[in-house]
C-alpha cells in the first residue's frame, strides 16, 4: 500500500531520514517507532505531500507521491501531531467541514459525522465548542476529521500524544476497529507500548535511519532473545580496562549493557569485574526482551533519551 | 524583587520584535505623515491657488473691472474658458457649464456675473438693496473652506471696482431725488469716504498676509451688493457631511479589519489547521481565492452596512445608483483584501501582521484621505496620497456619494484599484506558495 524507497530529506546540513526503505502492506497497523527527532514525522510529511524529499519517492496505492498528487490526497487520511481544529467551531462542524473538504456532501456527510461521533465517543458533546473539549476529546476528534471520508490509507502522527490513559484506550479501539474494516494504517509513536499493542508489524527508527523492520517477534529475535542487563556507574574508568574486563559489554553514557540469557548468573560476575577496576555502581536494571531492549541493542539507547522533534 | 521582575518585563518586551515596531516605529512615522499634512496645510508658501471660474453674462465695463481685479489677485486662478472636445479651441463658460464643472469636481467655486449686473448697480446703487443684481457663487460644499475665501476676496474686489467718483455720483443723484439738505448730503459723502478708508485697510491687510482673506470675508461690513451663494452638489443633501464622512470612515476601518482577516491565514498556520487544510484535495490557490472570497465578502457586508445606517440615520443616498455602489463596494472589499495578503504573507507571525498593519493603515489613512480631507493638503501631499489604497477607494464613493456620478465616472478608481488588487494577490500567493512548502 505505501512504499519509501532510498528517501532522504535533508534540512540544510541537517538529515533528517537517510535512504529510508519501507513497505507498508495493504490492511496492517504499522508502526513507526522512535524517540523525538528520530524524523517520524519527517517521513508523514513527505508522505502526505506536504514536503518535497531530498532524494527517494514514496508511492502510495502505486501513485508517486509528488507526480500524482492530487489522486494521492483523495486516498489519505491523515491525524496530525498537533490539534488541528478550529476551537471556535464545535466537534460537529468541524468534523463537518473537514468532511467537505474530502467530497462528502449532504445526508451522506450527515451520516458520517454521525457514526464517527458515535465512534469516538463524543455524540452527546457534538454541539458543544472545541474551545470547551478536553484534551482527550480535542484527541479523538482530531482523529474523526482524519477518517471521516473513510481513507484507504490512515497516515497517524502521533496521535495520543498527552492523552489520559481513558481515551487513549478508546483510542486504541478507534484504530483496531479502523483495521478490522480494511483501512491501512501508518502509526508514529515513541510510545513502545502502543507500538507492542496496536502495530502488527514495526520500523525501528533512529537518527532519520530505518535501523530495523519487522513483526514484534521478528525484532526482539534480532537480539536472540536475550534480556538486557543494565549496569549504572559513575566515576570516569578506563574504557579500555572496561572492555578487557567485560569482553561482552557495551558501554554508552555511564551504562553497561550486557545482553544474556541468564541475567542471574551474569550480575555477580560483572559486579565482581567492575569493583575490581574501582567503579561504583549507581544502578542495575534487568529489561527483560521487548521493543525497548531491542531499540537499547540496536541503537545504544534508550526510547526516550532524546527530546527534540524534526 | 520589583527589579528582577522590571528587569524580565523589559526582556521579553525587547525580545518581541512586533511590540517594538509597534512601540517605538509606529509613532514616529505617524508623527512624520502628520508634520507634512498639517505644516504643508498652515505654511503660508504652500496655499494652493484656487482655481475660480467666472462667467461674465453681463460683459460690461463694470463687470470685466472686476473680473480684472480678481485675476489680479494671488490666490486666484480664473478660468473664463473651457476646451471644447479635442481640440484647442475654447468657448467662454456659462452659468450651466460652470454648474456643471463644479459639480464634476473640476473646480470648487466658480462666479456668475449677471446678465444685467452694470444696469443694475446704475439704477439701484445706495437706494434698493434687494434689487441689485447678485452675483452668484457656485460652490462645492466638500471644499468649503475654498468657496469662503473666494467669497471673501469677491467682497474686496466689488468695493475696489464701485469707484469713488460714481460713488459720489450715486450720492448726489440720491441727494437730489430725496430732497436732501446740504448736510445730509455732506454726512453721506463723509460716510463713503469713510468706506473706502475702510477698503484701503482691507488692502493693506491683504498685503500683509495671509489672514487677510478672512478679514476680508468676515468684516464689520457686508458686500454692498448681494451675493448669492449655491452649494451645487449638497443643497440636494439633506446631510451633506455624512456623504462625504462615510466614504473615508468606511475606508478606513473596512482596511483595519480585513488585515486582521487576511493575517487569519498566519493564525492557521500557527494553530495547525493550514497544514491540514494543505495536505487535503484542495490545492494551495483553492485556499488563497478562498481567503479572498470569504474576507471580500466580509469586508463588502461591512461596508454595505455602514452605509445602509448612513442611509437611515444621515439620508446618504445609498440608492441613487446602487449597483455603482455595489461596484465601487465590491472592488474596494476585493483590493483591500489583497493588500491584506501582501502584508500578511511578508509577516511571520499574527502579532507581526497586528503591528504592520497598523502602521500601514494608519500611514494611508492619514495622507490617502480617511482623517483629513486630501483636499486641504498641499498640492505634493495630494498627489503623494495618491499611492496610497484610500484615496483611490474614496475618490470612487466621493464621486458616487458626492459628486453623483455613475458607472462609467468610477472607471478610473475601479481599474486601479482591480489592478493593484492583482498585483497584490499574485504577490502574496507567491510568498505564502514558497512558504507553504518550505
Amino acid at each position: 500500500m505505501l512504499e519509501a524507497l532510498k528517501l532522504t530529506k535533508d534540512f540544510g546540513p541537517l538529515c533528517a531520514l537517510s535512504e529510508v526503505d519501507l513497505e507498508i502492506r495493504e490492511g496492517e497497523i504499522f508502526g513507526l517507532l522512535g524517540p523525538n527527532g528520530a524524523g517520524k514525522t519527517t517521513f508523514v510529511n513527505i508522505a502526505t505531500t506536504f514536503l518535497k524529499p531530498t532524494s527517494g519517492t514514496v508511492r502510495i496505492a502505486g501513485l508517486d507521491v509528488m507526480e500524482d498528487t492530487a489522486r494521492v490526497k483523495n486516498l489519505l487520511g491523515v491525524v496530525p501531531q498537533e490539534i488541528s481544529l478550529y476551537d471556535m467551531l464545535s466537534g460537529e462542524e468541524n468534523l463537518e467541514f473537514f468532511g467537505g473538504l474530502y467530497g462528502l456532501r449532504g445526508g451522506r456527510l450527515k451520516t458520517r459525522v454521525s457514526e464517527v461521533l458515535e465512534t469516538l465517543g463524543l455524540a452527546e458533546r457534538r454541539k458543544g465548542k472545541i474551545s470547551n473539549y478536553s484534551g482527550g476529546m480535542k484527541r479523538r476528534v482530531n482523529i474523526g476529521a482524519g477518517i471521516l471520508h473513510e481513507p484507504r490509507m490512515i497516515l497517524m502522527d502521533e496521535p495520543t500524544v498527552g492523552v489520559d490513559p481513558q481515551s487513549r484506550h478508546h483510542i486504541f479501539g478507534v484504530i483496531e476497529n479502523l483495521r478490522d474494516n480494511g483501512a491501512t494504517i501508518l502509526y508514529t509513536t515513541h510510545y513502545m507500548e502502543e507500538a507492542e499493542r496496536l502495530c502488527d508489524r514495526i520500523a525501528i527508527i533512529d537518527h532519520g535511519k530505518v535501523v530495523a523492520c519487522g513483526t514484534k517477534r521478528e525484532l526482539v529475535a534480532l537480539i536472540g532473545e536475550q534480556s538486557v542487563l543494565e549496569i549504572g556507574f559513575s566515576g570516569d574508568p578506563d574504557p579500555a580496562v572496561l572492555e578487557s574486563t567485560l569482553p561482552d559489554a557495551r558501554i554508552h553514557d555511564r551504562r553497561i549493557l550486557i545482553h544474556t540469557t541468564d541475567p542471574a548468573a551474569a550480575l555477580p560476575r560483572v559486579v565482581s569485574g567492575l569493583s575490581g577496576v574501582g567503579v561504583d555502581l549507581t544502578s542495575i536494571n534487568v529489561q527483560e526482551p521487548d521493543l525497548e531492549a531491542v531499540f537499547l541493542r540496536l541503537t545504544g539507547h534508550r526510547l526516550r533519551d532524546r527530546g527534540t522533534e524534526s | 524583587m520589583t527589579l528582577h521582575l522590571i528587569a524580565r518585563d523589559l526582556r521579553i518586551i525587547f525580545k518581541d520584535r512586533g511590540a517594538m515596531f509597534l512601540g517605538f516605529a509606529v509613532p514616529v512615522v505617524l508623527f512624520t505623515v502628520f508634520v507634512l499634512i498639517f505644516g504643508g496645510m498652515g505654511s503660508s508658501g504652500d496655499i494652493n491657488s484656487i482655481h475660480l471660474i467666472v462667467v461674465d453674462e453681463d460683459d460690461s465695463p463694470q463687470s470685466r473691472r472686476l473680473v480684472s481685479l480678481l485675476e489680479k489677485l494671488e490666490p486666484l486662478r480664473i478660468r473664463k474658458n473651457k476646451k471644447t472636445g479635442d481640440s484647442e479651441e475654447q468657448i467662454p463658460y456659462t452659468a450651466a457649464t460652470a454648474r456643471e464643472a463644479v459639480a464634476a469636481g473640476k473646480v470648487s467655486t466658480a462666479l456668475v456675473i449677471p446678465e444685467d449686473f452694470a444696469r443694475g448697480l446704475e439704477e439701484h446703487l445706495f437706494a434698493d438693496y434687494d434689487s441689485l443684481p447678485a452675483l452668484t457663487i457656485l460652490y462645492d460644499a466638500a471644499v468649503p473652506i475654498e468657496s469662503q475665501v473666494v467669497r471673501g476676496l469677491l467682497q474686496q474686489v466689488v468695493f475696489m471696482s464701485l469707484t469713488s467718483t460714481w460713488a459720489v455720483k450715486g450720492i448726489d443723484i440720491m441727494a437730489q431725488e430725496l430732497a436732501l439738505d446740504t448736510d445730509t448730503s455732506n454726512r453721506m459723502t463723509s460716510w463713503m469716504t469713510e468706506v473706502f478708508e475702510e477698503v484701503e485697510q482691507i488692502q493693506e491687510a491683504e498685503e500683509a498676509g495671509p489672514d487677510s482673506t478672512e478679514a476680508a470675508g468676515g468684516g464689520g461690513f457686508g458686500s454692498p451688493i448681494p451675493i448669492k451663494t449655491v452649494d451645487v452638489l449638497g443643497e440636494s443633501k439633506r446631510s451633506p457631511v455624512a456623504a462625504m464622512t462615510a466614504a473615508q470612515v468606511v475606508v478606513m476601518f473596512l482596511l483595519f479589519s480585513v488585515m486582521y482577516s487576511a493575517g487569519s491565514i498566519l493564525q492557521e498556520q500557527e494553530g495547525g489547521t493550514l497544514r491540514r487544510l494543505l495536505i487535503s484535495p484542495m490545492t494551495d490557490w483553492q485556499f488563497l481565492l478562498a481567503k479572498v472570497g470569504s474576507t471580500t465578502i466580509f469586508g463588502f457586508f461591512q461596508i454595505m452596512i455602514m452605509y445602509l445606517y448612513g442611509w437611515i440615520v444621515f439620508n446618504v443616498d445609498l440608492f441613487r445608483d446602487f449597483p455603482a455602489v455595489v461596484l465601487m463596494t465590491a472592488v474596494t472589499a476585493v483590493s483591500a483584501t489583497a493588500l491584506g495578503l501582501l502584508l500578511a504573507s511578508l509577516c511571520r507571525s499574527m502579532k507581526q501582521v497586528e503591528s504592520i498593519s497598523m502602521l500601514v493603515v494608519l500611514s494611508m489613512s492619514a495622507i490617502g484621505g480617511s482623517m483629513i480631507p486630501r483636499f486641504l493638503m498641499p498640492k505634493w501631499m495630494q498627489d503623494v496620497g495618491l499611492l496610497s489604497f484610500n484615496a483611490w477607494a474614496i475618490d470612487g464613493f466621493y464621486k458616487i456619494f458626492w459628486r453623483e456620478m455613475g458607472i462609467v465616472e468610477i472607471l478610473p478608481q475601479v481599474g486601479v484599484l482591480l489592478a493593484a488588487g492583482l498585483v497584490f494577490f499574485f504577490i502574496a500567493s507567491h510568498f505564502f506558495r514558497q512558504r507553504f512548502y518550505a
